[in-house]
């Protein structure tokens, strides 16, 4: 193994614990927006690799299934189906909006937000690399953040309209 | 006290700690009534001189030159001695030392890591001395404007006390000594520039900046560390890729 290369060697000018040093990310201090972009980057990174796994694991259900001899589908459909049960039962609305109070809904809505904003921020640190715009960060923040706020409301409008399109040419 | 002068009332909340002495930081609070012409640093003169001798404080030039006064003043990173008080337009005042430094004294800090890993890169110019011209080595105005804003770092050690990649990473060189990094590499005397893009494309170089801009918020001279970072990064790549190529 290729021995690592240190440029300077300071194991020894501590001042905190690894945790005290990380926790104070969160110090508010002569802090910008470019701070706040790069903590949520990282906590939303963090949140959709989390997120793979799960629904890694769910669908992973489909074949425990055969597993443990239950019919096909049993127990992924049972998973399925108790997430998009309303949390709430509303009468009286119209159904696009059954789905605004599933657990699935929810999921779906903040998986959705941590996507945007990652991907938009993603855009941001690429233009970076490539030298483009970084004397205006904060106003290359603030027009991907209102351009991701459109493409958020416009992809929770689809998550909302396409069941219902489905169903009804289904029926 | 002179008629023609406005003068105000302000308070101020000095951190103070003394590691051979006390267990933990605490603040001293001090009352001071300060002109418009009162700097941060002034005021701490004045209340060495008048209130409590046993403040620390360390400063030099008294002109944003020397870069050795550098403090967080209401929580933002300032030189003490060209700051007016009366500017800031607060009542209170909190003077720290610059975070994540071993505190020597109340607001003086033990900067050796900071110069260390300046040291590291080599930060004076390299060349072939013997074709030196007789007189002065000459640069065009072009030339010179590629480096010119990096010159103009004081080495107040604030960008460096703000980076997060420096908090979590010992070893990563940081905003200040990357600056200079930039500023050798791209200088057209120096004759050094493919070792210098090398030492800093290593594990603790370039790519541990992850484009936070603390730095750019911190910098009291106003320069933008992150965008030499970003210029040494492709650089790096450029050099790295051709170093490849060719084999
Ligand atoms: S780049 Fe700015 S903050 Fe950093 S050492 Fe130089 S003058 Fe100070
Ligand atoms: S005393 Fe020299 S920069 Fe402030």
């Amino acid at each position: 193994m290729a021995e690592k290369e240190v440029i300077v060697d300071q194991a020894q000018a501590t001042t905190g614990s690894k945790l005290s040093n990380l926790l104070s990310w969160f110090n508010p201090f002569s802090r910008g927006v470019g701070m706040w972009a790069w903590i949520a980057q990282r906590l939303t990174g963090l949140f959709l690799v989390m997120y793979v796994f799960i629904h890694l694991g769910i669908i992973g259900t489909m074949l425990l299934d055969d597993f443990l001899g239950f019919n096909t589908g049993q127990l992924y459909n049972s998973i399925t189906s108790a997430m998009s049960s309303p949390l709430i039962e509303v009468t009286g609305l119209p159904s696009i909006f059954e789905h605004v109070f599933s657990f699935a809904f929810f999921i779906d809505a903040a998986l959705l937000a941590a996507l945007v904003y990652h991907g938009y921020n993603g855009i941001r640190v690429v233009l970076f690399d490539l030298g483009i715009g970084i004397r205006k960060q904060k106003t290359v923040f603030w027009i991907l953040l209102i351009l991701g706020i459109i493409s958020y409301f416009l992809a929770i409008w689809l998550i909302l309209s396409v069941p219902a399109i489905v169903l009804s040419s289904g029926a | 006290m002179s008629s023609t002068k406005e003068t105000k009332m302000l308070t101020f909340k000095i951190k103070r700690f003394n590691p051979a002495v006390d267990d933990k930081p605490y603040f001293d609070t001090f009352e001071l009534e300060c002109n418009e012409g009162t700097t941060v640093l002034i005021a701490i003169q004045e209340l060495i001189a008048k209130q409590d001798g046993s403040i620390a404080m360390r400063y030099n030039c008294r002109a944003g030159v020397c870069g050795s006064c550098a403090v967080l003043v209401n929580k933002k990173y300032a030189l003490a001695c060209e700051t007016l008080v009366l500017q800031l337009n607060k009542k209170e005042i909190k003077l720290e030392p610059l975070p994540f430094y071993p505190v020597i004294k109340d607001l003086v800090v033990d900067m050796s890591q900071f110069y260390e890993k300046l040291l590291a890169i080599e930060p004076y110019l390299k060349r072939d001395h013997s074709k030196d011209p007789e007189a002065e080595i000459l640069q065009s105005p072009d030339d010179f404007h590629i480096i010119e804003e990096s010159t103009k770092c004081i080495l107040c050690g604030a960008c460096h006390s703000s980076c997060v990649s420096v908090w979590t990473d010992k070893n990563y060189l940081g905003p200040g000594a990357l600056l200079k990094a930039f500023r050798f590499a791209n200088d057209t005397r120096d004759e050094d520039k493919r070792q210098r893009i090398k030492r800093v494309t290593a594990e603790d170089g370039v790519f541990r900046c992850h484009t936070a801009f603390n730095c750019v918020e911190a910098c009291p001279k106003e320069l933008n560390p992150t965008e030499a970072i970003q210029t040494l990064k492709r650089q790096s790549a450029k050099q790295t890729l051709k170093f490849w190529s060719r084999r």
